[in-house]
């Protein structure tokens, strides 16, 4: 149960790590590199969801 | 006993006061230039919006004036009248008075700039409900009210700048989460049909938050039910019921229009519909500070679709409350709830297929659309991300308050606010809609039953609006603006006919449809480049002021007003391809089926047969449509129908007609086929093939076939550009796209086969200088593979335009194509070019071979239209052009038959017989309303002279 938590604590660090690195490309106008955005941040986010749900549903059975 | 609950203690209330005070003063701000004269000052910028105040004025104008449904308008697309599609009647109902009283920019104003008040005050309920702190409220409330994506809808779009009623909808079901209650629901319930009745876009996201919430309360959290009694679980699941019902009418409404409405294609959803995920961190392109840098990064970036700025700040003050574990307990259901709603509404957002180095990665978006097509700017999906940023965000912020000392959090809200102003920083543009184009004015002194038609033509285009507000100034019946759905389905074919109003067609439908007056726009007044030269290829003032049924009666700076001429004398028709059916007449049963069921007008009701034709009879027969006031009946020449009805029927346009099929190379090229019919008053009715209807006729003195210009047509020494070009490289990964030869070829050993997997790759060929008096006939052989549409240019240097792109048949198999070319007269030579797109989502591949450029050289000469069959063969006409002024004709004719010159109808031209005797003027007919034309009844051998006077 901690452990999806954790997990879904990392993804979203990972998450906030992503966009502080769209930050730093769009002042670098590094347009090019943001076309990986996309995909990056949807499997993050969707990865640290399920983790949260996962949780969550586990602990109304505890 | 009954416990009355604590009210808000004093501070509370004064947060609540000083919130009030500044969101109104805030709204002040965003409306600022409207208080100098607000019935006439615009908030927001000049496009959907004038379209919208159209929408308030008829609403009014159907309920108050005529005591009618406002859903069919007949003010527009004049005859047929608009289906008009209210997607936000609440807006148009609560702001009848005011409309009536003040005028619909009154209204309009109102509406929006309480939407930026009652969002704030919305977010402030949410936020205090959720952790009853009035300061972080009072702040993200204030915030919320300015979010670059209410900016930017409400510079344009009425229906979504009202985004308070979903607001509303979200703060009663959090407040039902905490306390299950009747009037919590009902709550919910009435901010719903609210919703419902606002924006379309907005009812599908009320469906998307109240689905996620039963989900979510009926498996997680179901344990939360078992609490309330037996009777308010009856009351609650009855209530749902409710809006379920209410939201399966809604979502029948919208596969009802589905099919209605014009759907985007996949590759405009892709570049301009969706967004991408760095796009919520751009600031609004109209930012006073970063617009500029904003606009340097994303060119092309469309400022009311997609400003969509979550804010730096927001994000990184949300996503703490998603990872430290106190908010959670406190707030599980809160959390989970927004969490999940922000992923889902992200996902739905983003462009629908990711190309990721070739391989395609199809988003949820992409299979929503495929549901929900009415959901044509995913890009609006924003909105729930910024709800459930911002509602986690004041999670977090809240529990960080819990660190501070009073005084020290004050200051950190202060600073909060200051970032999040300064990211969000509003810049609003407003429009002055107070000075009215002087034709308009002048319009509006016209008697009420005048009708007009405006040039030039705006078919599909978001400019129609302008032309739309000004009808609520002058408020005269108009042609234009067959934007909306038509009762009739055929409509916009019938006038992209009138498109051009220098044919001959576009001046015979005006006097059918009984226009008065056509109001030319001589200002190109949109700085936008394809519509300048939109406007120039359409328009030629010289030929206009010369025209033969327009006389010019009044000319303002802008435009200029015609007035349409009555007719001078009796006219007859040739009749060309399309076929209209005036005076009742009908062809379709469909058409009579429209006929009884609309309440327009009768007496003028035409048809436009050409589709009908197409779709009854086989290619290239003979059709005949006998034409009764009662009834209509197909016939043809050939045993598949019978001639049964002959009666003509009288006043001016009845006829037998006859109509050929599709139009062949054949025909272009000399052996013109004619038709004749009776009809009454024993006048002679023609029917002829054009060259093209806007070159008007033309007879062929020499055919001079130079051959083929173009060298290596079918690609057997190589490809005309090795590997292809590409020719998007501004599109998004590296490029991925192959020409190469192929062995499946109709002409020689290979053909050019284009490969894309998402830029657009092309062959092109120079050609050699071209000569503008020539005709080219250019055809090709290609074959689609897979994918998009083959597709082809022609670039005509000189004048730096091109022939349109045409997208061709995407049938299996080798397909042939052609298509006779007049170019521009100051063209110099042109580039040939194929395609193949494809946008990112799928590979296309198409070949292309036999390519050819054939030049043929015409003349423009009197020609005769004479009526076919056995016992009367064809005059024999020998024509030569003397000068510009003279013509000499050698006639061999054994009927009578019309001698046409494809000059615009003028009295000055006659016609004078070998030995002086001249064709009676009476005799003179206008032909097609612009051409000349003499019935000649003399047979036998002679010559002729037409000369003008």
């Amino acid at each position: 149960m901690k452990k999806s938590f954790f997990l879904s604590q990392i993804f979203l660090a990972g998450a906030g790590f992503l966009i502080f690195l769209v930050l730093l490309a769009l002042l670098f106008k590094k347009v090019k590199l943001l076309q990986y955005f996309d995909p990056a941040i949807v499997v993050l986010l969707v990865l640290a969801l399920i983790f949260r749900m996962i949780f969550e549903i586990k602990r109304k059975d505890d | 006993m009954k416990e009355k609950k604590p009210r808000p203690t004093k501070p509370g209330r004064g947060i609540f006061w000083l919130f009030l005070l500044l969101l109104f003063g805030l709204t002040i701000v965003v409306g600022w230039p409207l208080f100098a004269d607000f019935s006439h000052h615009l908030y927001g910028a000049q496009n959907d919006a004038l379209g919208s105040l159209w929408g308030l004025w008829w609403a009014k104008e159907a309920l108050l004036n005529l005591r009618q449904l406002p859903t069919l308008s007949p003010y527009l697309a004049a005859h047929f009248g608009v289906l008009v599609p209210f997607v936000s009647p609440l807006d148009y109902l609560i702001s009848l008075p005011t409309t009536a009283v003040f005028g619909p920019i009154f209204s309009y104003n109102i509406l929006v700039l309480l939407s930026f008040f009652l969002s704030g005050l919305g977010m402030f309920l949410i936020i205090d409900l959720l952790t009853k702190n009035r300061w972080v409220a009072l702040i993200l409330g204030l915030l919320f009210a300015l979010t670059p994506y209410h900016l930017s809808q409400s510079q344009s779009f009425l229906d979504l700048s009202q985004t308070q009623w979903l607001v509303f909808m979200v703060y009663f079901l959090l407040r039902f989460q905490k306390n299950k209650t009747a009037g919590n629901l009902l709550g919910v319930n009435i901010f719903l049909v609210l919703t419902i009745l606002t924006s379309h876009y907005y009812a599908v996201f009320a469906a998307i938050i109240l689905l996620l919430y039963l989900i979510l309360q009926l498996t997680i959290f179901k344990e939360e039910l078992k609490n309330f009694p037996r009777a308010r679980k009856v009351l609650i699941i009855n209530t749902l019921v409710y809006g379920a019902i209410l939201l399966l009418g809604f979502i029948f409404f919208l596969f009802k229009l589905k099919g209605k409405l014009p759907v985007p294609p996949l590759f405009e959803l892709q570049n301009y519909g969706s967004t991408r995920s760095w796009y919520y961190f751009l600031p609004a392109m109209n930012h006073p500070l970063l617009g500029d840098w904003a606009r340097s990064i994303t060119p092309g970036f469309s400022y009311s679709i997609q400003s969509i700025n979550l804010g730096f700040l927001l994000v990184f003050l949300a996503l703490p409350a998603l990872v430290i574990k106190k908010i959670g307990q406190n707030h599980r259901f809160i959390l989970l709830f927004f969490f999940l709603l922000l992923v889902i509404a992200l996902l739905l957002s983003l462009k629908p297929v990711l190309n990721i180095g070739g391989y395609y990665l199809y988003l949820p978006s992409y299979f929503f659309f495929r549901v929900v097509p009415i959901i044509k700017i995913l890009t609006r999906f924003s909105f729930l991300v910024s709800l459930s940023i911002f509602i986690l965000a004041g999670l977090t912020f809240a529990h960080f308050g819990k660190f501070f000392s009073k005084t020290k959090f004050a200051v950190l809200s202060l600073i909060i606010l200051g970032i999040g102003l300064f990211e969000f920083f509003p810049s609003f543009s407003f429009t002055d809609l107070a000075k009215i184009p002087p034709a308009y004015q002048w319009l509006k002194d016209q008697p009420p039953e005048t009708k007009i038609i405006e040039y030039p033509f705006y078919p599909i285009h978001p400019w129609v609006w302008e032309q739309m507000f000004y009808q609520t100034i002058h408020r005269k019946i108009t042609f234009n603006n067959y934007f909306f759905q038509t009762a009739y389905k055929d409509a916009p074919d019938l006038l992209s006919e009138m498109e051009n109003l220098n044919t001959p067609q576009a001046a015979w439908l005006w006097q059918l449809l009984g226009v008065d007056y056509v109001i030319v726009q001589t200002k190109s007044f949109h700085q936008d480049e394809t519509q300048t030269k939109y406007i120039q290829e359409k328009i030629d003032l010289e030929k206009i002021k010369a025209h033969p049924q327009l006389e010019l009666v009044k000319e303002f700076p802008e435009s200029l007003v015609f007035k349409v001429k009555n007719k001078p004398k009796e006219e007859i028709f040739a009749l060309q391809n399309p076929v209209y059916l005036p005076q009742g007449a009908s062809v379709l049963k469909e058409f009579l089926d429209w006929q009884e069921k609309t309440s327009q007008p009768k007496a003028e009701h035409f048809i436009f047969a050409k589709d009908q034709t197409k779709k009854t009879v086989p290619k290239n027969s003979d059709i005949f449509l006998a034409i009764d006031r009662e009834k209509m009946e197909f016939s043809s020449s050939n045993s598949k129908f019978s001639f049964s009805n002959q009666i003509p029927v009288a006043d001016n346009y009845e006829f037998w007609a006859a109509v050929e099929g599709s139009a062949k190379n054949e025909v272009y090229l000399g052996n013109k086929r004619v038709e004749i019919g009776k009809i009454a008053q024993g006048l002679q009715k023609i029917t002829t093939e054009y060259l093209d209807p806007k070159e008007g006729k033309v007879e062929i003195v020499s055919t001079e076939n130079k051959g083929n210009i173009l060298a290596d047509p079918s690609f057997e020494t190589g490809l005309w550009d090795e590997g292809g070009v590409d020719r998007s490289p501004e599109a998004p990964g590296p490029s991925q796209i192959k020409a190469s030869q192929s062995n499946d070829a109709t002409d020689g050993r290979y053909s050019a086969e284009l490969a894309t997997k998402n830029h657009l790759v092309g062959i092109h060929r120079r050609l050699p200088k071209i000569d503008p008096q020539a005709l080219y006939l250019v055809s090709f052989d290609y074959k689609h593979i897979k994918g998009a549409a083959p597709h082809f240019a022609l670039w005509q240097d000189g004048i730096n335009t091109g022939f349109p792109d045409e997208f061709l048949s995407t049938e299996p198999g080798w397909q042939h194509y052609e298509k006779l070319i007049k170019p521009d007269p100051k063209a110099t030579f042109a580039i040939f070019y194929f395609f193949s797109d494809s946008d990112g989502t799928r590979e296309t591949i198409n070949l292309y071979d036999n390519v050819k450029m054939e030049e043929f050289h015409l003349d423009i000469l009197p020609v005769a239209l004479f009526r076919k069959g056995a016992d009367n063969p064809k005059p024999l006409l020998s024509s030569t052009k003397i000068s510009p002024s003279e013509y000499q004709v050698r006639v061999k004719a054994s009927a009578p038959f019309f001698l046409v010159l494809p000059e615009k109808f003028e009295e000055n031209w006659q016609v004078s017989l070998s030995e002086g005797e001249k064709v009676s003027s009476q005799n003179h007919y206008i032909l097609d309303g612009w051409e000349n034309s003499w019935l000649i009844e003399k047979i036998g051998e002679y010559e002729l002279k037409i000369i003008k006077k």
